[in-house]
């Protein structure tokens, strides 16, 4: 296998790490909640009032604070303009 | 560069909104004074074109960097504002709460019900801020072509993306153009052909003269507009039915309502009966569709005897006319006229699968509207991620951390307009059950015959058991624009109509903007500068970029005036192809250094390939010419519209794998 330098193969001067733990966690917690409340509403399907507090009022909610939660890490400093 | 909140930006927000309220109360009086609806709604069309275009004037600019990304010294607050607008579209703004309306909270056990867009359309905010936003920014390109032969240091990618982004684009603004078109011709009562083209020169005015930085601060007012106008139409519907302004609690108890309503006429004789006149319908079309030469025959014959006769009898002409208007006596064209039967088929079934609640009868275990409904929510939380029209923000933003908190801004507003979006079809579907099901054709309230006799009919009823009763099944409302009725069905001041009427606007000329940007960019900077002309002048690009947007929106407009779209099927499918075109690509080439260009060139062609493949190979017409059957081509019995799936996966692989076999391509 050939080596990478990154600065060499990436021009557009970007920071290649990989994912942070903080950005794992958000992923995971997105999928699990996402196919959870969408399995619960189809296991209950009758339950509608569940599914409208649950799915469609309270995971929205919880999509804005899991992506506030994450934007509260350091961003790329580095890269600032 | 400064970051800082610059106080007059947040007096223009303040100012937006007690213009905005000093206008409805303003019009509130006239209501009062006997001014008639039509010069209300006209009202509330030429103040917002005439503020929209006025912005666009006065941020006008030659400047590359600004007329590109708006200077890139856009703070987090109002980038995220501008994003909100920028996304939210006509579709999602207000054809949100009639999907929900027509096909409930999980579907029909075959296909999606609308919480897979409610889910998909804000968690995929998620996504992009945890993956792309601030890496985005911190590249310093213009377009996302830009970045990307930039980050593969190859004319090829920037080709292969920019004719990606003009095709997700231009499927995207040709639904929003024909959206824009509906309110526009609604509010101002014109043709709409006519309305496509005077709100054409609201969106020209704003991007043809200010490109990004104009658009970005027409963008900052309309989410104004898109999120005051819902919240106000949420709190007086609250507050007229239920006393209290908390929308949500209001709509709770009205479900209630709504279940118990259900399951009443689920068991209701007559609610039945219409269902088996409908069915028998269904089975006599099938019969029609099997032999169409043959059944037009028998169709024409017994409609000349009943002709006859009405003359005989001296009939009204409305009756006479009524019956030479069967497509059968007026259409000469075997085929145009067995695509009208098969309309009226697809019409029928959906009315027979529709809930009457927000959940299916008998729906239960793991059926393919499961599978459906997460493969959407796949699709679109992904999509929204990869628009490229979206992920242009992220270059107006200042830094990388303002771009990263301006995906917060921007969900905190989209969060607030669907939480009222699916209040609101909730509330939508108890006025129907209650005022609508098991009353006299005679007798139907004000607001339905009102709704029955516009040019734009938003409701329709059909007696399919010539009862002379309305069922649940004899009503057809035009779920795309529903909610726009609200006001008058809930019946509060025409103000409101006027005032969502304003925000559907907004929401679709803000997407329209962004997407027109998107799209002459593309045209002129990566595919005609980057490679045609490369020493090009500052002033001739950004002249050639106003001249092919105005091509690009006069264009789109005349596709939208010669036939009718689904704006929906159209908007997801465009999510599905960005996400597959451009989701792998991004995705490998920020985060995986040994990702080069030729795996760049696999991924995005394999990704739009196969999801373009399955779009087209499952599209109704293409089916017809080639005498398919949907069995034949679904993969898993999934929705075309959810061709990301396959195509997003396949991207990934191809990416990976072209890296691996040609190493050194880079």
């Amino acid at each position: 296998m050939p080596k990478f330098d990154p600065a060499e193969i990436n021009p557009a001067g970007l920071n290649q790490s990989g994912l942070s733990r903080r950005t794992w966690i958000g992923l995971i917690l997105l999928t699990v909640s996402t196919v959870g409340t969408l399995a619960l509403a189809w296991v209950w399907p009758d339950l509608t009032q569940v599914h409208f507090w649950l799915v469609a009022q309270a995971l929205p909610i919880f999509y804005w604070l899991l992506v506030w939660w994450w934007a509260r890490q350091p961003a790329m400093d580095s890269h600032e303009h | 560069m400064s970051t800082e909140l610059s106080p007059w930006r947040w007096r223009l927000v303040l100012v937006v909104l007690l213009v905005l309220m000093t206008l409805a109360m303003g019009m509130w009086l006239a209501s009062l004074l006997g001014i008639s609806k039509s010069w209300i709604n006209g009202f509330f069309l030429v103040v917002s074109i005439i503020g929209y275009a006025l912005i666009g004037m006065f941020c006008r600019t030659g400047n590359p960097e600004e007329y590109y990304v708006a200077g890139r010294r856009v703070s987090a607050p109002f980038n995220g504002m501008a994003t909100a607008a920028d996304w939210m579209s006509a579709a999602s703004f207000i054809g949100l709460t009639g999907l929900l309306l027509s096909d409930g909270f999980v579907g029909d056990g075959n296909h999606a019900g609308g919480l897979a867009y409610v889910l998909g359309w804000t968690g995929g905010f998620c996504l992009l801020g945890f993956l792309f936003a601030a890496k985005l920014n911190a590249s310093s390109a213009i377009t996302i072509p830009d970045f990307l032969a930039q980050r593969f240091q190859s004319a090829t990618v920037r080709w292969l993306a920019a004719w990606g982004a003009i095709l997700c684009s231009s499927i995207y603004l040709i639904a929003q153009i024909y959206g824009i078109g509906l309110v526009a011709s609604m509010l101002s009562g014109l043709t709409f052909e006519l309305g496509v083209f005077l709100a054409l020169g609201g969106i020209l005015l704003c991007s043809f003269l200010g490109g990004m930085r104009a658009v970005t601060w027409t963008q900052v007012v309309q989410c104004v507009v898109i999120v005051a106008s819902m919240l106000a139409l949420g709190v007086a519907v609250s507050w007229k039915t239920h006393g209290h302004p908390l929308l949500p609690l209001a709509a709770s108890n009205a479900l209630q309502y709504v279940e118990q309503r259900a399951l009443e006429i689920q068991a209701d004789p007559a609610e039945l009966q219409t269902r088996e006149a409908i069915a028998a319908r269904i089975r006599d079309l099938d019969a029609k569709l099997a032999t169409p030469a043959i059944a037009r025959e028998i169709d024409q014959q017994n409609i000349a005897r009943q002709i006859a006769r009405a003359k005989a009898e001296n009939s009204p002409l409305r009756e006479i006319q009524a019956l030479e208007a069967n497509p059968a006596w007026r259409e000469a064209d075997l085929d145009r006229l067995s695509q009208a039967w098969l309309l009226e088929r697809e019409h029928l079934a959906k009315v027979m699968s529709r809930p009457i609640g927000f959940q299916a009868q008998g729906l239960s275990g793991w059926n393919s509207g499961w599978m459906n409904t997460v493969a959407l929510v796949f699709c679109l939380m992904v999509g929204t991620a990869a628009l490229p029209h979206v992920l242009v923000r992220s270059y107006t933003a200042s830094s990388p951390a303002q771009a990263q908190r301006s995906v917060v801004w921007a969900l905190f507003f989209i969060v607030i307009v669907y939480l009222c979006a699916s209040a609101l079809a909730v509330l939508i579907k108890s006025f129907v059950l209650s005022e609508l099901v098991g009353v006299h054709l005679d007798q139907l309230p004000d607001w339905a015959d009102r709704l029955k006799l516009r040019k734009l009919a938003l409701l329709t009823v059909q007696d399919h058991n010539q009862d002379g009763i309305v069922q649940f099944s004899d009503i057809q409302l035009f779920n795309d624009y529903v909610v726009l009725a609200l006001p008058e069905i809930a019946r509060l001041s025409p103000v409101f109509t006027g005032l969502i009427a304003a925000g559907a606007l907004a929401a679709a000329l803000s997407t329209a903007d962004g997407l027109l940007l998107t799209i002459s960019n593309a045209l002129a900077q990566d595919l005609y500068f980057a490679t045609a002309s490369p020493q090009a002048s500052p002033l001739r690009r950004v002249m050639l970029s106003k001249i092919l947007l105005m091509v690009v929106a006069l264009l789109a407009a005349w596709v939208v005036t010669n036939r009718p779209v689904n704006i929906l099927y159209w908007v997801t499918c465009a999510f599905s192809l960005a996400a597959a075109t451009f989701f792998p690509v991004l995705l490998l080439g920020l985060y995986w250094p040994a990702m080069n260009r030729a795996g760049a060139i696999a991924a995005m062609v394999s990704g739009l390939g196969i999801s373009f493949f399955y779009i087209f190979s499952n599209h109704p017409w293409v089916q017809m010419r080639l005498q398919l059957q949907a069995t034949d081509t679904l993969w898993w019995r999934l929705d075309p519209t959810c061709a990301a799936v396959f195509g997003v996966p396949v991207g990934l692989l191809m990416g990976y794998l072209g890296s691996k076999v040609w190493p050194h391509r880079n």
